[in-house]
């Protein structure tokens, strides 16, 4: 069940962390397979993504749902075999975000998806082939729909 | 690295489950078919290479953590998080 949806019920307050495996690490880390997703209220609409035995290790994420242009991205019943979803299921799509202190922006990495099973518990890193996705794509509170 | 030479519809075998299968020759390039479990992820390797890279830059640091944490805590657009002057 997405973690969301679950706290949403039952907690005023819906901080969560989830533990979350990655099978095959993620680019760049390949070798560290655990992580927790940690959903704070006080950093909504970001999450972060951080190696549990590794706690410098940590990613800020965006939930996707939220970038109107990122919605009809196709996730392929091989990519979600790779998290154990099911071919009618959906994964929760998060994207990695960059603070570039330097141009002061924040970019999201349209190109590499993380996928995640709440249920199984299990993330991924996706590759998409569309050369036309941007791995720096500037990030504006104006683009994003927040209810 | 292990070097072999295939030609156009000769196979290499990685492991049991993995074959890699030389389709077609062209003076430019190389057409390879790949058989894998469905769980295995296959990539061009210059792709890979550029999202590591990537997820390498987005690491969060000391100098990011606090600043973006509090810009966000206490609410505000987040175009504080990149103006110094208004934090």
């Amino acid at each position: 069940m997405d973690p969301f949806m679950q706290n949403n019920q039952t907690n005023m307050n819906s901080n969560f962390s989830v533990d979350i495996y990655f099978h095959f690490g993620l680019p760049g880390f390949e070798n560290i397979n655990d992580y927790s997703f940690e959903h704070l209220d006080e950093v909504e609409p970001f999450n972060i993504l951080r190696a549990r035995h590794d706690p410098k290790i940590s990613l800020l994420l965006f939930d996707a749902r939220l970038l109107p242009l990122y919605c009809d991205i196709p996730i392929s019943e091989m990519e979600k075999k790779k998290v154990e979803l099911k071919v009618d299921e959906t994964p929760a799509v998060f994207l990695v975000l960059k603070i570039d202190s330097h141009e002061k922006r924040l970019t999201a990495n349209l190109r590499a998806p993380i996928i995640f099973n709440f249920d199984t518990k299990m993330g991924h890193q996706l590759i998409l082939e569309d050369e036309t996705l941007s791995m720096e794509y500037v990030l504006e509170p104006e683009t994003v729909n927040i209810a | 690295m292990l070097v072999l030479t295939r030609k156009p519809g000769e196979s290499l075998r990685i492991g049991a489950q993995v074959v890699v299968t030389v389709l077609e020759r062209s003076s430019r390039e190389v057409r390879l078919g790949i058989e894998a479990p469905g769980e295995i992820p296959i990539y061009r390797d210059e792709i890979y290479r550029k999202i590591q890279k990537k997820n390498l830059e987005a690491l969060m640091n000391e100098s990011t953590q606090p600043t973006m944490i509090s810009a966000i805590i206490k609410g505000k657009n987040w175009n504080v998080l990149l103006d110094d002057t208004q934090r």
